[in-house]
């Protein structure tokens, strides 16, 4: 399984390595092998990580990824015969303060 | 757009609206501090229309809506001579005012180095005072400065000008139209004087006609000449003539055309029909003369009734400037002017209030129009919404304490993890 981003200059070996730590309690989930492809749009060995990959996960970073470039890259994926799992949006802030949102019931 | 989305976008761009009101409220401050108080002072008059009883000072109005007596009034109270004698009365209006605004309190203007220019009042004056029309009858003078005795005075100078320059005004009017008749008057004695004398010298003339009663012409004129015909010997000698013809055309059935009698009858008749004539004659100069008479006493006495009606004109002028000082020329001060020591602007609770509103929804505009231009994805439904796929989880975003600790720890993996 892939982790790829859509564009360059994002860190995903912190997510990377939670995924590991969270998949090696799980029996089924020690046996994935987990790699990232980072830049999906700039770079040439991420489209071909993901080609070879059995499904993709696309990360965004909450306030850096561009809105053009995420859709770009979900639509190349989409494209792409591998399996679109879904996305993961990391540094996501909620500015709704906690007691409000407990008060309305929203996330 | 859901609830929860909404409150995202206005908590983080909870910035803008919390500056423009800031910004706003600064601003208002500022205004305040800077405003100059404005004080009203109000008075109310009963301007009524009198009916003149001299026809020469009586108005013909259009009918216009702007053409009516108190509309009248009211461009009065703001012409420049009302304006200019109410700056002589009030002398103070002339002095410099100094200001009154918060700031100036603070920390107090240099006085001024020049006495204020009296032109510069004047406008001055114009534009602080107005006028309110209520109803046909009754306005409102009001002035707005920065100091209530001052608007209280304003008015009270405004009106009391208005009151002496509206009696002047109309005894101007009177003024001139007694002028007016008195020189129409004194051509009229000089013309009377000129038919007396003519009718005079004519009556001395032709001493035949006598005084007679004048009679309506228009009624005597046209039979005059069927009158004449019944007086005197005129009817006696017209029956004779009528007999004589007759008695000549029975003759003349029964004598010869030549004979005697027949030269004789016919020769009588043109003598009767010659005296006729010189009669008729004689009675038609004689009527001329008369005709000539009374028209020259006609006209005589018309000329001295339309002098009668002028001293009637004169007289009723009399009578309306008598009126006009007695009733001060009809305004009435209802409400003098009033003495407010609040002052109606600048309204500090509702200026502040305002501005604060107007920030906050500026404010919320400009958030809104920087989270729409934010190219940036930000939250789970605008993720969701861009590519279409499930977002598998949304990582929290650490609390800069927590990134620098884990940055630290976690440095010697970092390597290990991204090869």
């Amino acid at each position: 399984m892939v982790l790829t981003t859509a564009e360059l200059h994002v860190d995903l070996a912190e997510l990377l390595a939670a995924f590991r730590a969270s998949l090696q309690a799980d029996p089924i989930g020690g046996a994935l092998r987990l790699e990232t492809a980072p830049s999906l749009l700039g770079g040439a060995t991420a489209p071909a990580k993901v080609d070879a990959a059995d499904a993709v996960i696309l990360v965004v970073v909450a306030g850096r990824s561009k809105t053009a470039a995420v859709k770009e890259a979900a639509s190349r994926l989409s494209a792409a015969e591998t399996l679109f799992l879904g996305s993961v949006l990391t540094e996501a802030r909620n500015p709704v303060p906690w007691f409000l949102r407990s008060l309305l019931g929203v996330a | 757009m859901n609830i929860g989305l909404l409150l995202k976008i206005a908590f983080e761009r909870k910035a803008w609206p919390i500056a423009t009101l800031l910004i706003a409220a600064l601003a208002a401050s500022w205004m305040l501090i800077n405003a100059e108080p404005v004080y009203v002072s109000g008075a109310k008059l009963w301007v009524r229309q009198r009916m003149e009883s001299s026809e020469l000072l009586r108005t013909q109005r259009t009918g216009a809506q702007s053409d009516t007596h108190i509309n009248v009034q009211a461009q009065v109270i703001q012409s420049n001579r009302v304006m200019d004698g109410a700056l002589d009365r009030a002398d103070h209006l002339l002095q410099h005012t100094p200001s009154r605004s918060i700031r100036s309190k603070l920390r107090p203007p240099p006085p001024p180095t020049e006495a204020p220019v009296r032109l510069k009042c004047l406008k001055a004056l114009a534009r602080s005072v107005n006028v309110s029309i209520v109803n046909p009858e009754v306005l409102i003078v009001s002035a707005q400065m920065n100091d209530p005795k001052l608007a209280q005075s304003a008015v009270q100078a405004v009106i009391d000008e208005y009151q002496e320059a509206s009696l002047q005004l109309a005894l101007d009017e009177i003024k001139r139209h007694a002028e007016y008749l008195d020189k129409q008057g004194k051509e009229r004695e000089a013309d009377i004087a000129t038919q007396q004398a003519e009718l005079l010298a004519f009556e001395q003339r032709h001493p035949e006609l006598g005084k007679t009663p004048i009679q309506d012409l228009s009624i005597t004129s046209p039979t005059f000449a069927e009158q004449t015909t019944d007086v005197g010997a005129v009817p006696l000698i017209t029956r004779q003539l009528a007999e004589m013809e007759l008695k000549r055309n029975n003759l003349s059935a029964t004598l010869a055309p030549g004979s005697y009698e027949l030269r004789q009858l016919e020769a009588e008749i043109r003598q009767g029909q010659a005296l006729l004539q010189n009669y008729l004659n004689a009675l038609a100069e004689q009527g001329r003369m008369q005709v000539q008479h009374e028209s020259m006493r006609w006209q005589l006495e018309q000329k001295r009734k339309a002098y009668a009606s002028l001293v009637e004109e004169v007289q009723r002028l009399d009578l309306s400037r008598g009126s006009r000082i007695a009733e001060q020329s009809g305004i009435t001060v209802l409400d003098p002017p009033s003495f407010d020591p609040e002052h109606i602007h600048p309204k500090k609770k509702a200026t502040l209030m305002a501005a604060m509103v107007l920030g906050l929804i500026g404010g919320a505009g400009l958030g809104l129009l920087a989270h729409l231009l934010d190219p940036t994805v930000r939250y789970r439904e605008a993720l969701e919404a861009s590519t279409g796929a499930p977002v598998l989880a949304v990582i929290p975003r650490k609390s800069w304490l927590k990134r620098h600790l884990g940055r630290r720890r976690a440095k010697p993996k970092l390597g290990e993890a991204t090869g």
